[in-house]
């Protein structure tokens, strides 16, 4: 079948449109409904990869992009199938086990459609975190004025239904169809992918590229106001460090140096922080043996108290078998283990998918981490689209690290929104399909 | 273009209520493990409203009803309600003002609208503790009309160090008042005054729920249709006072003292309408 005869290419607008619109929801983030465009966009990937299947004369880049998903689905069919997912409607696992690869495949698909422009692309995917973080900006400012979290530090309590709570660890947001308190850390994830958009203006020129850098500034100013204006620093520091990239890609004039610099760099901060996970768990399965500085570095910290009860949680034996291998049974949910907010994804990736699932999460972001390097250097994209995705990469996972939010509202019971089911992850899949590049001969690509 | 981002930083600034940083407090601020800490004295400004129109009625004992026990009934209406039990099943969790107009779970004032009629362990979170000049506030809504019963769940309670002294029932009168906004302008207060109301003291968190209700379920409270805040003051009934090895006089720091530690308030049944 002719590629111009194909139903995707003859509508390929309006495919384009609808994969767009659906991962603009996704990261305008609908609460407890976003599992729909999770659904909605798994039909739509399912169909794209079939079209690029048939479509594509090169199966090699096809082959490459397997990897990924095999791996993804792994860890979905893990998060979906597992104890912890009985604490969820069934509708919203499914949507979870599908949605995971499906918006991988998603931006894959929409780069092979080739009817938009990247920079577009990028600019849609901002405007529709932009405009959560718009209203959760001006929602914030109406209720807690400006600087709030420094103003009121030393008297922060308000009452709700009699038990006081810490104003300056929270913000407002719009949840679902409803404003409501959700705290800083969620709320600011938002803004500080907005605020990646600000590097890529070191590549746009405001003379020749107004529009391009009205929008890029528009996204951008957008997330840095929010993170002023409570004022975050903590997520402001995280932001700066991640644009760092994009100032060595500027300022650099050997592109390949640059690069070199920044994979090197990223390298041994990859690699120590697996090197450090790894010596916790060996640590944890063996009963916590570790004393003096090794104690307070691998157990008994500020980050670490947190992350601690889930370890142990993670190696109870019956019978001697791990019942938590594949994540914490439903038992430990309800428990002080599950619902403690440990602030670290990876450890969080250990409750929800266990050993297992966590390691495979760990492996496919090196193996992306791979592709994305190799995306900086052969993708004809222009510098400020590169900058902005890769530093929306990188504060994403710098962020999640140390500031990851599973517990979205201080009021609420059931505010548990794991990781896995977060539609900012979703979000950063696309982005990670979009920019998917294996080391293939020559780019592949379908046009009319 | 230029003469329009003044004008919508303008609209932010003009925007910003920060209703959320009005009143904000202290770690320990009506949280404090020390008795004498925890006394709500706050009466919101709403002494020093403008012209008053004061009317008083007195319950009769026939419509004041006392109960701690463990199932009760409202006259006129055979279905039971339980006081304590579980928290899915009691009165108060089906009942409670925050979950009828959610603004009423803001502010120290939440701790009389949640629900919760007894301690359940949380201690000074759960109740306001008053001394005898009683506390105010503005509601967060206007009422426009309260259904059944007006009522609220309350006890004595005493920083007295021995716990083992069993201490009787006491028995208190209440001026429980409405502040009602008149076409005038002015406000009519409507108080009920509420004699001889017995509640426990320090009896195993035991709470008595103090109530009213007009002689016909289909009637309502008309007197306070349109109130925009309340008042309660309490005090002991003479004799109460010797049966205690304690005083309410506040300023006395020798003795131990007694306060009134109020739980939740009722302000009709929940088709009750606030606008």
């Amino acid at each position: 079948m002719a590629a111009k005869d194909n139903f995707f290419v003859k509508n390929k607008s309006i495919i384009t449109f609808l994969i767009l619109e659906i991962v603009a929801l996704t990261a305008f983030n609908f609460g407890n409904i976003s599992y729909i465009f999770g659904l909605a966009g798994a039909f739509l990937a399912i169909a794209g990869f079939l079209f690029v299947y048939k479509t594509t004369e090169d199966k090699k880049e096809l082959l490459w992009l397997l990897l990924p998903v095999g791996i993804l689905f792994l860890i979905s069919g893990i998060a979906s199938f597992n104890g912890h997912s009985k604490n969820f409607a069934t509708l919203g696992n499914i949507s979870l086990f599908l949605s995971l690869p499906a918006f991988l495949l998603l931006g894959f698909f929409l780069r092979k459609l080739n009817d938009v422009k990247p920079k577009n692309v990028l600019f849609i995917v901002g405007g529709g975190l932009a405009a959560i973080t718009l209203f959760g900006l001006f929602s914030t400012i109406i209720e807690y004025g400006f600087f709030y979290s420094l103003i009121y530090k030393s008297v922060p309590n308000y009452y709700y239904n009699g038990i006081p709570y810490d104003v300056t660890k929270e913000m407002f947001w719009l949840s679902g169809f409803e404003f409501g308190e959700v705290y800083i850390e969620y709320g600011s994830l938002f803004a500080v992918l907005c605020a990646s958009f600000l590097p890529g203006l070191l590549f746009i020129s405001p003379k020749k590229d107004k529009n391009d850098f009205i929008i890029c500034s528009l996204i951008g100013g957008t997330g840095l106001l929010t993170l002023l204006v409570i004022p975050n620093f903590k997520a402001l520091i995280v932001v700066a460090l991640a644009s760092s990239f994009a100032f060595i890609l500027k300022y650099l004039k050997n592109h390949q140096k640059a690069t070199k610099i920044v994979s090197i760099s990223l390298l041994s901060v990859v690699g120590l922080g697996i090197l450090f996970f790894v010596i916790t768990l060996i640590n944890a399965s063996a009963g916590f043996k570790f004393t003096g500085f090794l104690y307070r570095v691998f157990v008994s910290n500020r980050i670490m108290n947190k992350c601690t009860p889930v370890l142990e949680a993670l190696f109870i034996k019956v019978d001697g078998q791990l019942i938590n291998f594949f994540g914490l049974q439903p038992l430990m949910i309800n428990e002080s283990a599950m619902l403690t907010e440990t602030n670290v994804f990876e450890v969080e990736l250990l409750k929800e998918v266990g050993l297992l699932g966590a390691f495979l999460f760990i492996g496919f972001v090196i193996v992306m981490g791979y592709f994305v390097f190799n995306y900086i250097k052969k993708s004809e994209d222009n510098d400020s689209i590169k900058a902005i995705v890769v530093v929306i990469l990188l504060t994403y996972f710098a962020y999640s690290t140390v500031f990851n939010s599973v517990i979205i509202a201080p009021h609420s019971d059931t505010s548990y929104n794991p990781f896995l089911r977060s539609s900012s992850l979703l979000v950063v899949l696309f982005l990670l399909g979009f920019t998917f590049m294996p080391p293939t001969k020559k780019e592949v690509s379908v046009n009319e | 273009m230029n003469k329009k981002i003044p004008l919508l930083l303008f609209t932010i600034f003009a925007l910003v209520s920060c209703a959320k940083t009005e009143k904000l407090y202290g770690a320990n601020e009506y949280n404090s493990p020390i008795f004498d800490e925890n006394y709500y004295t706050d009466w919101d400004g709403i002494d020093s409203l403008g012209d008053k129109i004061e009317s008083k009625e007195s319950i009769s004992p026939t419509n004041l009803k006392f109960s701690s026990s463990k199932n009760f009934k409202f006259a006129g209406d055979d279905t039971e309600y339980i006081w304590s039990g579980d928290k899915e099943e009691e009165f108060g969790y089906n009942h409670n003002l925050s979950d009828i107009e959610k603004k009423f779970s803001y502010g120290v004032t939440s701790k009389l609208f949640d629900g919760r009629v007894r301690c359940e362990g949380l201690y000074q979170k759960s109740r306001v503790q008053l001394d005898k000049t009683g506390f105010a506030m503005f509601f967060p809504k206007q009422l426009i009309k309260a259904t059944k019963y007006l009522g609220f769940a309350c006890r004595g309670g005493t920083d007295f160090p021995d716990q083992r002294f069993a201490k009787p029932n006491l028995k208190v009168d209440f001026n429980w008042s409405f502040y009602i906004h008149q076409d005038s302008g002015k406000y009519a207060v409507k108080t009920f005054v509420i004699h001889n109301a017995e509640i426990p003291v320090d009896n195993s968190g035991d709470t008595a729920f103090v109530y009213f209700q007009p002689y016909s379920l289909e009637d309502y409270f008309y007197e306070i249709s349109g109130a925009v805040g309340m008042s309660l003051t309490w005090q002991c009934v003479d004799e109460s006072m010797s049966l205690f090895p304690v005083t309410d006089d506040y300023t006395d720091k020798e003795k131990n003292h007694l306060s009134l530690m109020l739980y939740e308030v009722f302000i009709g049944d929940n088709d009750s309408i606030w606008n």
